[in-house]
C-alpha cells in the first residue's frame, strides 16, 4: 500500500491543479457572426443564418441566459435547447424558452452545473414548411 | 461466561468498524452520492444498525485529460447528509443488509445485498481469514443528474439514475493490533429508459485495501485505499462519455463505547491520488453510531 500511496501522489490532483473560480464566463466564438443554419432537407428556397447571444453567462452554476437570433427568409420554430456533457454522459436542467416570433428566441434557466467540456443541442424547424435542423455548439467552460 | 467471550470479540471486531464507516462515504466520480460498499458484518455481532451523518464538500473536478481544477473556498458546494444502515446475520454464512439515507431533500439510492461466507471464520481466532462474497442490488431511488430542476447545483444529486446489480467480494484478517481488508466489486449499471433519459448500460467497479491499528483498548485508527473506475456512460443518441478514475483515501478513528455502541470518525479525500480522470473531487467527514446486537453465546 506504501508503494502505492507513494506511485500514486505522482499525479495527485492535490499537487497539480489550477483554481479558478466558476463564476468565470467564457468568451465563445458563436456571437461572432452568423452562421448558416444546417436544414436537414437541404431546401433550396430556404436559407437562414443562425447567432448566439450571451446576454448573461456562459458561466458554470450561475444562471446563464442567451438570446438566439434566426434572420433570412424563413420564420424559424424552436423546439429544443438542450445542455448536454458528452465525457460525463449527462447534462443539466431543462432550460426554458420563450415563445418567439420566429426570429428571436430568449433562452433563460441555462445552467452548467460544473466546468468542462460542454454541448448546447438546437433543434426546430422552419416555420410553414418541412424543413428541420439539428445542431450541436461545444463550448469550454 | 458470556461477557467475557464478548469482551474477545469486541476487540477483534475493531476491523469491521472500517467497513461500516466506508459505507457512508459518497461513490464518488460524477455524479451521485449512495454507499460506496456494501455494509456487510465482519465482526460476531449477528446484527448491526448504523446511523452516520455526513458533510461533503466539492473541491473541483478532474476532465478526461487528468486536468485538475480546484474552485475558490467560497464556491465550492457542500452537502449534508444521513444515511441508516441495518445488517442482519441470517445463518452461520450468510447475511443480509439494507441501506438508504437522505440529503439535500431527496432521498439516496437504495441499497441491498447479500452476502454469504466463502471462507468462514469458525472459531474465535481472528487471525484466520475471513472472505465474504455479496451481491448487492441498488434502486434509483435517488435524485439523479438526468432529473436536475432549474437552479439545482450538484449538491442536489443524489442517485446514480441506474438501477445497479453488483457482484463483490470483502476478506479479512487481523494480526495482533492491526487488520487488513481487500475488496473488490464489479457492477452493471442497467439501460433505464424514461421520458428523459434513455440511458444504456454500462459498467463501473474498485478495488478497495485498507489497513487498522487498535490501539488502548476501545480504539483503532484506520487507513484506507480505492481505485474506482467507471466506463464510458453511454446514451441514447448521443456519443459515448469517457470512462472515470478516481482513488479516493479513507482516514478513520473509532471508539468502541462498550460492546454494543461505537462511534467512528471518517475522513474521506478524492484529492490525495491520482492519477484522476472525468470526476468531480469531494472531501468528506462522517461519523457513524453503530449499534450491535450478539446471539447468545
Amino acid at each position: 500500500m506504501f508503494v502505492l500511496l507513494l506511485v500514486a501522489c505522482a499525479e495527485s490532483p492535490l499537487y497539480n491543479h489550477q483554481v479558478r473560480s466558476k463564476a468565470q464566463e467564457v468568451s465563445t466564438s458563436e456571437s461572432d457572426g452568423c452562421r448558416e443554419l444546417p436544414l436537414l432537407a437541404t431546401s433550396q428556397e430556404v436559407s437562414i443564418c443562425y447567432q448566439i447571444i450571451w446576454s448573461e453567462g456562459p458561466r458554470v452554476s450561475q444562471e446563464s441566459r442567451a438570446q438566439l437570433l434566426f434572420t433570412g427568409n424563413a420564420l424559424v420554430d424552436l423546439e429544443r435547447f438542450e445542455l448536454w456533457m458528452p465525457d460525463m454522459g449527462h447534462g443539466s436542467a431543462p432550460t426554458a424558452f420563450s415563445s418567439g416570433d420566429g426570429r428571436l428566441w430568449e433562452i433563460r434557466d441555462i445552467y452548467f452545473i460544473m466546468p468542462g467540456s460542454w454541448e448546447i443541442s438546437i433543434q426546430g424547424r422552419v416555420r410553414d414548411s418541412h424543413e428541420t435542423f439539428s445542431l450541436t455548439l461545444p463550448i469550454r467552460l | 461466561m458470556r461477557l467475557l467471550a464478548l469482551r474477545c470479540l469486541y476487540v477483534f471486531s475493531f476491523s469491521s468498524l472500517f467497513l461500516i464507516s466506508f459505507t457512508t462515504a459518497n461513490a464518488g466520480v460524477c455524479c451521485g452520492g449512495g454507499s460506496a460498499l456494501t455494509g456487510v458484518i465482519t465482526g460476531y455481532e449477528d446484527r448491526r444498525f448504523s446511523l452516520s451523518s455526513t458533510y461533503l464538500k466539492n473541491i473541483g473536478e478532474v476532465d478526461t485529460a487528468g486536468s485538475s481544477i480546484f474552485y475558490p473556498g467560497s464556491e465550492q458546494e457542500s452537502k449534508q447528509s444521513f444515511s441508516a444502515q441495518y445488517a442482519q446475520v441470517l445463518n452461520a454464512r450468510t447475511q443480509a443488509a439494507i441501506a438508504f439515507g437522505k440529503s439535500a431533500g431527496y432521498w439516496n439510492d437504495l441499497d441491498l445485498s447479500v452476502a454469504y461466507a466463502l471462507v468462514p471464520r469458525l472459531t474465535f481466532d481472528t487471525t484466520e481469514i475471513l472472505v465474504l462474497g455479496y451481491g448487492r442490488l441498488v434502486l434509483p431511488s435517488g435524485h439523479s443528474v438526468y432529473e436536475l430542476k432549474s437552479s439545482e447545483s450538484l449538491a442536489a444529486i443524489t442517485g446514480t439514475g441506474f438501477t445497479q446489480t453488483a457482484a463483490g467480494w470483502v476478506a479479512q484478517r487481523t494480526y495482533r493490533h492491526f487488520d487488513f481488508v481487500g475488496a473488490g466489486e464489479v457492477s452493471r449499471m442497467w439501460s433505464t429508459q424514461s421520458s428523459t433519459r434513455d440511458l444504456q448500460h454500462s459498467w463501473k467497479s474498485f478495488v478497495y485495501a485498507a489497513a487498522g491499528w487498535s490501539f488502548l483498548e476501545d480504539g483503532r485508527v484506520g487507513l484506507g485505499v480505492r481505485g474506482l473506475w467507471q466506463a464510458p456512460k453511454k446514451v441514447k443518441n448521443r456519443a459515448d462519455g469517457a470512462e472515470a478514475l478516481l482513488y479516493p483515501v479513507d482516514f478513520s478513528l473509532a471508539w468502541f463505547q462498550n460492546e454494543n455502541v461505537s462511534w467512528t470518525f471518517q475522513w474521506s479525500d478524492e484529492t490525495l491520488l491520482g492519477p484522476v480522470k472525468n470526476s468531480a473531487l469531494s472531501r468528506s467527514g462522517s461519523l457513524t453510531f453503530s449499534y450491535r446486537g450478539y446471539s447468545d453465546l
